[in-house]
């Protein structure tokens, strides 16, 4: 179990983090999702644990989406009714801490490979959820169809769209910056 | 789809790039995360040695709940009318025993043959 966590919490975190683009909440979701898989598939073989580690973790994505979107309703709500305390904030301040919060660090890298690492982040970030959600499973974690299907809850011909239909957005994407893979 | 792999995999060559580009505090953060649900993982174990069959008969018994609660159910409820029939019947007994009880006739009379005869002769020319 260490081992399988060790090989995947990486990714996992960036997978969280193209998802709800806030490191905080993307550490705190992969957090989550190792304790439930521990807790509740300590046991299986480890040839199940990456199907059930990426179903938990889009499912605590998921959750994460609601609940927001359930805070923003009441925080909607609530902000009709109460006068604003704080006019005089600036709101490029907060918007320049959540750049900063998940722009890409590679201190390693070439200058040319770091650009090229932040379009390509930025343009997944983009994609359409379950578009990302299978492009990731299926190219960056190895899982093959039928197992990205079963992670996903849908049919293998729906991940193969999904699949097909992020590679070409992103080559098109990445071509009109200029990007050549 | 040989193009659209092709893509895939460059793509993920610069994605493992960026997680090998991780600050110290997000790969401390998941290093504790990872302690954490390994720590869990453990006291699970733990608890399962120690309710032993417990556990095990939870684990087999846990998805059938609803068709044991039915059943449980059931057997209550013929256990309540087996009951209730006991009591009806004591009831009725209790009624003859204290008609005969308080009667002129002396019981007796009605173990006698002769007596049986003359009621139904009684009762047929009436």
């Amino acid at each position: 179990m260490s081992d399988f966590l060790a090989s995947v919490e990486r990714r996992a975190y960036k997978q969280a983090l193209f998802a709800v683009r806030d490191d905080e909440v993307a550490l705190d979701i992969v957090q989550d999702s190792m304790l439930k898989l521990a807790e509740k598939y300590g046991n299986k073989p480890a040839g199940e644990l990456p199907m059930l580690f990426q179903r938990i973790l889009q499912n605590t994505i998921r959750d994460f989406y609601r609940r927001q979107k359930v805070r923003s309703m009441w925080t909607t709500l609530l902000s009709a009714f109460s006068p604003s305390d704080n006019e005089d904030a600036d709101p490029l301040e907060t918007l320049e801490v959540e750049q900063g919060s998940y722009s890409p660090t590679t201190p390693h890298g070439s200058l040319e490979q770091t650009q090229v690492l932040a379009i390509i982040e930025e343009e997944i970030k983009k994609l359409p959820p379950r578009q990302r959600e299978a492009f990731l499973m299926r190219y960056w974690e190895d899982m093959d169809i039928a197992e990205t299907a079963a992670a996903m809850g849908c049919s293998a011909g729906s991940v193969k769209t999904h699949c097909s239909r992020a590679t070409h957005s992103l080559a098109t994407a990445l071509k009109a910056k200029g990007v050549e893979l | 789809m040989n193009k659209e792999r092709d893509i895939a995999y460059k793509v993920r060559h610069y994605l493992n790039q960026g997680t090998n580009g991780l600050d110290r505090r997000t790969t401390d953060r998941l290093f504790e995360s990872r302690m954490k649900a390994i720590s869990h993982q453990q006291v699970a174990g733990a608890q399962l040695s120690l309710a032993g069959a417990g556990h095990i008969a939870a684990d087999m018994l846990l998805p059938h709940a609803r068709a044991l609660v039915a059943i449980i159910g059931l057997v209550f409820g013929v256990m309540g009318v087996s009951t209730w029939n006991d009591f009806q019947k004591a009831d009725e007994y209790m009624e003859i025993d204290s008609a005969l009880l308080a009667d002129d006739l002396p019981i007796n009379a009605y173990l006698d043959k002769g007596f049986q005869a003359w009621l139904s002769e009684r009762s047929s020319q009436d």
